[in-house]
């Protein structure tokens, strides 16, 4: 049988591509000072202590080289980054008080018509500010708090200080420290004792501006017993300079709490995505990521999940799809801190167009964390051979009361498997795109279900070339 | 020249059953075989995979160390089997340490030629407990339709250091089969790089290892499939008790070209102890598409179910706990090539599980 080798197609990008001609308000100087963190911190009014944190990070970024493996981040110049730019709005909680360009945008990429249908709660943020945030009434009945991180720091400044920065501390690494130093916009939760939040909230990233760089904070409290569902997407349009994306996400997981936590990023092909996610789980708790990688052209992101309670599980669902110019290094990291506790890791990826997937992950299992269990499997699909994907699962042991599995395969699509489905009466490009989606369906249906069609169509139009 | 060796003198070109080498000097040339001890020369090939080796750390900087201290070699030797020719029996080479010679810096050459065979052994082991720094590199070079076993048994003692770094190009249809046993020394770091250069060559590793006490190996297997229809191979099966520690780092790359290849490495570690400590980083790394690739690392202990079972059957305790670890190394030790060799790595497996 002749090998047909597949023309996919860019994806249609068009939606996400969608640019606004917006008045900047204060569309701030490039690079970093120590004037230019005082004056964010001024402008947002923000206590002592916290600019505090700005101060010393920006201190620990200047000390930090750039990261010695990984993807080539050569081409990132911090110093041409615009580091703080916010558009000329106010956060609104009413859709229709939203200005109308930025409305366009929202509208386009189905916010408010997902918020209408499916969420009990939806914010916003465009470039370094929320500028829209919304929940049902009945969830801030119970007592469940969403709203953006400034709001919350004047709100909630105890909770705030008590968390901020500690499970991701500036000295993690330079980029935390950057995101220390910068940080703006995104959104805290918390979730009190018992209360279950059983439709998700959803939190939306735009980075409009080019040459910009996006370091959202989310800040997730979930108490004892209770449970949410968290979602966070992210785009942005396409320019001719890099962009930067450098949030942090800290989570709390409680005793006996469950908290699903996933993204979907598709950020243009010219972001350097390098985000730092952490979970720190209790007794019982669980934690799910569900991590779709789309976009940018760099990323680094390693969800790293903390089991410090006995009984704490963690789950990990990931995929990432990489195509020309990209280099996707991803994984996830756990650390097992205490007896009987429980991580599954399942990854998949496929590379083409010359496109980079790289697993990179770690699972270590601390002396203290007898009779636990920690399962890995990574696949991934080369569909060309200009492509590359690699996989390094780093597993470190320390105590013998442990069971511990991991596989992990690469290849192509099997020639009989396609034979198989033709002799079924299938035509070859069909075939082709039948195990394409077989592959990543595991991982899909994990998805919340806007998300899995739209992961559908996505794989549609990437195999569309073939298909009709 | 002072030609040395124990039980065979090859100048004859009369074979024994084994040709047996201890270490001394020897220059020989008989029909299809030259062995020569070596010299102090320049290394053949930089020694690729240091690069490689994910998570760069102190311990290979030492294997750096000992490239450039190459100059004072003090052991090993040349060895060439010649076009068509085959060696029916092992060659088994006995490295030992002592109180005079703590120092060995080997280098080993072995060039097959096209459709020639042999199986090669190396017994490193020590006369003594005196602290040695046993440097090794051996560099091999394997020709179409050629088929080479190597055999590395490692016994130092529990004081000395183990640097042994071995390269591979197998060119053609050539094979190269590697058998390597470590239990001894303080510290062992090793690494296998064999690149797979022939269209239908294959390079098979099986490691197998035992570590107690305070032993600490660094051991690092590097599979890499450049030609086309190449087939590679690395498993591991290693038991660990007390306070071992061990990495295992196994490096699979499918280099744009070799299509059709079909690579895999698998881990398995059987733990006997809540302090011994292992990391492993079974790495996949893939440029070409058209391949199969896998890895699958297990990591378990001897559950109380599995003891409770073969106890019920009538086994003691210390029984069963030596029928699960042979079961786990009994896949690897069963290839060895040499009966001798198979029946030296189960006695010393029993010497070591029970510590005499």
């Amino acid at each position: 049988m002749a090998k047909v080798k597949q023309d996919i197609q860019e994806p249609d990008r068009l939606v996400f591509d969608l640019k606004q001609d917006i008045d900047y308000r204060n569309k701030t100087w490039k690079g970093l000072s120590v004037e230019l963190i005082e004056e964010i911190s001024r402008k947002k009014q923000e206590p002592d202590w916290m600019r505090e944190i700005r101060l010393r990070s920006l201190e620990i970024y200047k000390s930090k080289p750039m990261p010695q493996w990984g993807p080539d981040l050569s081409d990132l110049d911090v110093n041409e980054i615009i580091t703080y730019i916010d558009p000329d709005f106010k956060k609104q909680n009413s859709w229709d008080e939203v200005p109308e360009e930025i409305k366009e945008i929202f509208t386009a990429l189905g916010i408010p018509k997902a918020e209408q249908e499916s969420l009990a709660g939806v914010g916003a943020q465009f470039d370094s500010e929320i500028v829209y945030q919304n929940m049902r009434n009945e969830l801030a009945k119970q007592g469940v708090i969403y709203m953006d991180m400034e709001t919350a720091l004047q709100e909630y400044e105890d909770i705030i200080r008590e968390h901020f920065m500690k499970l991701v501390p500036p000295e993690d690494h330079k980029f935390a420290a950057l995101h220390g130093a910068v940080w703006s916009g995104g959104s805290f939760v918390y979730v009190p004792e018992g209360v279950q939040v059983d439709i998700p909230l959803q939190s939306y990233f735009r980075l409009n501006a080019p040459g910009a760089g996006q370091f959202e904070h989310t800040l997730i409290i979930v108490e004892k017993g209770a449970s949410l569902q968290f979602i966070e997407g992210c785009s942005a349009p396409k320019y001719s300079v890099n962009n930067l994306h450098a949030g942090c996400v800290e989570l709390y997981v409680r005793e006996g709490a469950r908290l699903r936590y996933s993204t979907i990023e598709n950020w243009s092909k010219n972001m350097y995505n390098l985000n730092t996610k952490r979970v720190l789980v209790e007794k019982d708790g669980l934690i799910e990521w569900i991590s779709g990688s789309f976009g940018s052209r760099v990323s680094m992101l390693y969800p790293m999940s903390i089991l410090k309670g006995e009984g704490a599980r963690a789950e990990f669902t990931g995929i990432s799809f990489a195509s020309k110019n990209q280099t996707l290094d991803t994984g996830a990291k756990i650390l097992h801190a205490a007896p009987g506790t429980t991580s599954t890791i399942n990854s998949r990826s496929i590379a083409k167009d010359g496109g980079k997937v790289f697993y990179r992950g770690l699972v270590k299992v601390l002396p203290e964390a007898v009779n636990s269990k920690a399962s890995v499997s990574c696949e991934s699909l080369m569909l060309d051979s200009q492509s590359r994907s690699d996989t390094v699962p780093v597993i470190d042991i320390r105590n013998d009361q442990v069971d511990f599995g991991h596989e992990a395969k690469v290849g192509r699509i099997s020639e009989e498997a396609i034979y198989y489905l033709m002799s079924r009466g299938i035509s070859e490009e069909e075939a082709r795109a039948l195990i394409v989606r077989g592959f990543v369906e595991p991982i899909a249906k994990e998805f919340p279900l806007e998300y899995a069609v739209e992961l559908n169509n996505l794989l549609k139009i990437e195999l569309e070339g073939t298909i009709g | 020249m002072d030609i040395l060796m124990s039980q065979t003198d090859l100048s004859k070109n009369v074979y024994p059953e084994k040709i047996e080498l201890d270490g001394s000097r020897i220059d020989f040339s008989g029909d299809g075989l030259i062995i020569r001890s070596s010299e102090s020369r320049q290394l053949l090939s930089p020694f690729l995979d240091v690069e490689y080796i994910a998570g760069k750390d102190e311990r290979v900087e030492k294997i750096k160390e000992f490239f450039s201290a190459h100059s004072f070699i003090n052991a090993g030797y040349h060895i060439e089997i010649l076009k068509g020719y085959k060696l029916d029996r092992p060659l088994i080479i006995n490295q030992y340490s002592d109180n005079k010679r703590s120092r060995i810096n080997e280098y080993n050459s072995i060039f097959l030629g096209e459709n020639s065979a042999a199986t090669i052994v190396f017994n490193y082991n020590a006369e003594d407990e005196s602290e040695a720094i046993n440097s090794r590199v051996t560099e091999i070079r394997v020709a179409d339709n050629a088929v080479l076993n190597i055999i590395k048994l490692q016994r130092g003692n529990n004081s000395s250091l183990n640097l042994d770094y071995n390269t591979a190009e197998v060119h053609g249809a050539g094979v190269i089969n590697w058998y390597t046993v470590e239990m001894g020394s303080r510290e062992s770091i090793s690494s296998f790089h064999t690149e797979l250069k022939g269209n239908g060559s294959s390079g098979f590793l099986s490691s197998i290892y035992f570590a107690g006490g305070e032993q600490d190996f660094d051991l690092n297997y590097t599979m890499e499939l450049t030609g086309a229809r190449s087939l590679g191979r690395i498993e591991s099966r290693g038991v660990m008790k007390d306070k071992a520690r061990k990495m295992f780092r196994g490096n699979l790359f499918f280099n744009s070209g070799a299509v059709k290849a079909d690579g895999s490495e698998k881990e398995t570690v059987l733990l006997l102890s809540p302090e011994a400590k292992t990391e492993s980083i079974p790495a996949l790394y893939c440029g070409e598409e058209d391949v199969v690739g896998e890895h699958a690392a297990s990591v378990g202990r001897i559950s109380d179910k599995q003891l409770y079972y073969l106890m019920s059957r009538g086994l003691s305790l210390s029984e069963a706990r030596r029928l699960l670890v042979e079961s786990t190394l009994n896949p690897l030790i069963e290839v060895i090539p040499l009966p001798e060799v198979r029946e030296l790595v189960n006695e010393e497996i029993l010497r070591r599980l029970y510590n005499e």
